[in-house]
């Protein structure tokens, strides 16, 4: 059936507006990251008056970018790691175990997610501080206090993604795994966890995108030594001058991580999404 | 003395009421025997063999394997190797890989758990294939690889559940004969487990019947031919199928398609006082006689040809009921749909009597 002709230039118009809508952003970002101080200071302009490279030099001057990095990749990779490998146990136990309260702890860690985030905050704060006053572990501006922060965050999606990956793995496999003389640990390790291997990836780069990209906790539960790259970009804006240049420049470069990452499990994401499909 | 021994081995599923998938298995399996668990889908084959590789509670009696009660053993402890249905070859390890695994495991030096993997590559036609994983092999060559996983290990009890099954019917018969013939080889008890009677008929040193969880009857393939314990393994031991019908009797003789067939002597005892007995007799035991004989009127209703003999399949009247029978007779000069036979029995004994309601057999 042809399609009438009205409807092809009422979706190609809606596609260009759509992909204008998308790349724009794109367009400002890059040409901003690429103009000198001057162009950003006043109106805005669509294009630079002259390229220059500095903001990606001075970037790293203007404000503790570096360190920002630093607190950033420990924090995320941090929760990432601690994601995966408490999800793996908890996945693996409720995929394969029956026991009791199985149901209940499902259900427990799938409603978690159904408030949101900010609910948790001043309860979270609480607890840290309490829990600092007891027994001296600081937990308010440290990183480890951050990482649990994103643990909570992470770990019931993590779990539950995790489950359905491990569901979709026959049994069989750790039953061979058993004959051929494995315990359960060891069968985990070296038959389930291999054949996971796309869910895994996936939730790695679910728990450490969550984590780099926060903003509302880490505005919290920050201090000046532990500022991470959501946060610390709000410095370039100073009381006299918004070094927007340097700002794009900066958003840039603290994007090529997350991009990285996403490149290099992308071939066990789509296997992981297109987990079960084919037998 | 048994290798193997099931003594009232019972697996109960926890429901109200609790399933008894096996229930009350007695079973002894000797040093090197074949021996196959035949019997329909549900009637409790995997769960048996699952009980003595230990993926199965055992919820009373007990499992030796050797002279240890391996009752409470985990897998890893029982010297066993399974060959599942579903094959479960490790889909991130290579054929070689998947069949060192188990070396690997007991931390076997890795020049023996080459050598082994090669030996049995070699016995299973795998020589080529050792770098390969699961997913670029055909279903016969994976197959081959999960026989060649439990050979690799040399164990003490081979299991198998349905190994065939996935196979398609012209490889399956050809793998059928090199498993048996394998078994020959290594001298290794195994178990097999399958639905289909004529795996278990050409397979197995000796076939135990189960159904509904309960052992019928296990005896070498020609015994439970001839000598059926019941009614159920007469009905599913044999294709095609025994004629098995409930006919009236009057002690000495029934009748059967308008016809009085008289039983043998021993019978007769045994069918006394009897106003019903369950009378079976195989297709190959009938014979058609001339329209002016006298015999067991059969109306024709099909004729499958095999070639070297022909199926004659027609009914044939049951106390007023049309009951279908089943004929083997010589593939030249077949009768046409539509056309009456007049059967009669080759050999007077060849008949087998049951009671009418316990089914069991009515003489020894
Ligand atoms: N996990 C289970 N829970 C409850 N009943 C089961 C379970 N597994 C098997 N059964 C029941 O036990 C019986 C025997 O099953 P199975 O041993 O798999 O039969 P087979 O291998 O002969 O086809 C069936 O009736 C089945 O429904
Ligand atoms: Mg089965």
């Amino acid at each position: 059936m042809r399609e009438p002709r009205w409807f092809q230039w009422v979706r190609g118009v809606g596609l260009c507006l759509l992909t204008l809508f998308t790349v724009i952003p794109l367009y400002v970002m890059v040409t901003t990251s690429v103009k000198p101080l001057s162009d950003v200071q006043d109106t805005f302009q669509w294009l630079p008056s002259a390229l220059t490279l500095e903001p990606y030099v001075d970037m790293w001057s203007t404000v503790r970018l570096a360190d920002y990095f630093v607190n950033s990749a420990v924090v995320s990779l941090g929760a990432a790691a601690f994601s995966v490998l408490i999800a793996l146990f908890a996945a693996y136990a409720i995929s394969r175990y029956r026991f009791r309260g199985r149901d209940a702890f499902r259900f427990t860690v799938l409603s978690t997610q159904m408030f949101p985030g900010i609910l948790f905050l001043l309860p979270l704060y609480l607890i840290y501080a309490t829990v600092g006053q007891a027994t001296g572990i600081v937990l308010q501006g440290s990183h480890i206090g951050l990482i649990i922060t994103y643990l909570t965050f992470s770990l019931p999606f993590s779990i539950w993604m995790l489950v359905s990956y491990f569901d979709s793995i026959p049994v069989d496999l750790d039953e061979a795994a058993y004959i051929d003389g494995a315990g359960p640990v060891q069968t985990l390790w070296r038959v389930v966890i291999p054949a996971a291997k796309p869910g895994i990836a996936a939730v790695s780069i679910y728990a450490f995108m969550t984590a780099w990209g926060e903003t509302l906790f880490a505005s919290i539960m920050t201090d000046s030594d532990s500022t991470t790259l959501a946060i610390g970009l709000r410095d370039y804006s100073t009381q006299s001058t918004v070094y927007w240049n340097e700002v794009m420049s900066a958003s840039l470069v603290v994007s090529i991580p997350v991009v990285l990452g996403f490149l290099a499990l992308q071939r066990y994401l789509v296997q992981g999404l297109t987990a079960g499909a084919v037998k | 003395m048994a290798e193997v021994e099931y003594r009232a081995a019972t697996r109960a599923y926890p429901s109200t009421p609790p399933v008894r998938a096996v229930d009350s298995l007695d079973l002894e399996i000797g040093d090197g025997e074949f021996l196959v668990l035949v019997g329909p889908s549900g009637s409790g084959k995997s769960t048996a063999l699952r009980m003595l590789a230990g993926l199965e509670d055992v919820d009373e009696g007990g499992i030796s394997i050797g002279s240890a009660d391996v009752t409470g053993t985990p897998p890893k402890a029982r010297d066993i190797a399974m060959v599942f249905q579903s094959y479960a070859l490790y889909p991130h390890m290579t054929v070689g890989e998947n069949m060192g695994f188990a070396l690997k495991l007991r931390k076997t030096p890795k020049d023996v758990i080459r050598r082994k993997v090669a030996e049995a590559a070699d016995m299973l036609d795998l020589r080529e294939f050792l770098d390969r994983k699961p997913r670029a092999l055909s279903g016969g060559q994976r197959q081959r690889v999960a026989m060649g996983r439990a050979i690799v290990r040399d164990p003490s009890v081979f299991l198998m559940d349905e190994p065939l099954s996935n196979l398609d019917a012209k490889l399956r018969v050809e793998t059928r004969a090199n498993i048996a013939a394998l078994q020959r080889k290594l001298g290794t008890t195994t178990i097999y487990v399958t639905h289909d009677q004529v795996e278990a008929m050409t397979m197995g040193d000796r076939v135990a019947v189960l159904d509904g969880g309960v052992l019928q009857q296990v005896a070498a393939p020609r015994e439970l031919y001839d000598n059926p314990a019941n009614s159920f393994v007469a009905g599913f031991i044999g294709s095609p199928a025994m004629n098995l019908e409930t006919v009236p009797s009057r002690g000495d003789s029934v009748l059967l398609g308008g016809h009085r067939v008289e039983l043998p002597r021993a019978a007769q005892a045994a069918a006394e006082g009897l106003d019903e007995v369950m009378f079976g007799v195989r297709p190959e035991a009938l014979r058609p006689v001339p329209a002016e004989e006298e015999g067991i009127r059969m109306d024709v209703e099909l004729v499958e040809e095999l070639g070297a003999d022909a199926l004659v399949i027609g009914s044939v009247d049951v106390s007023g009921a049309a009951k279908r029978f089943t004929v083997r007779t010589d593939g030249r000069g077949v009768p046409g749909a539509g056309e009456t036979l007049n059967l009669v029995l080759r050999d007077h004994e060849e008949v087998h009597l049951f009671h009418p309601s316990t089914g069991q057999r009515l003489v020894a």
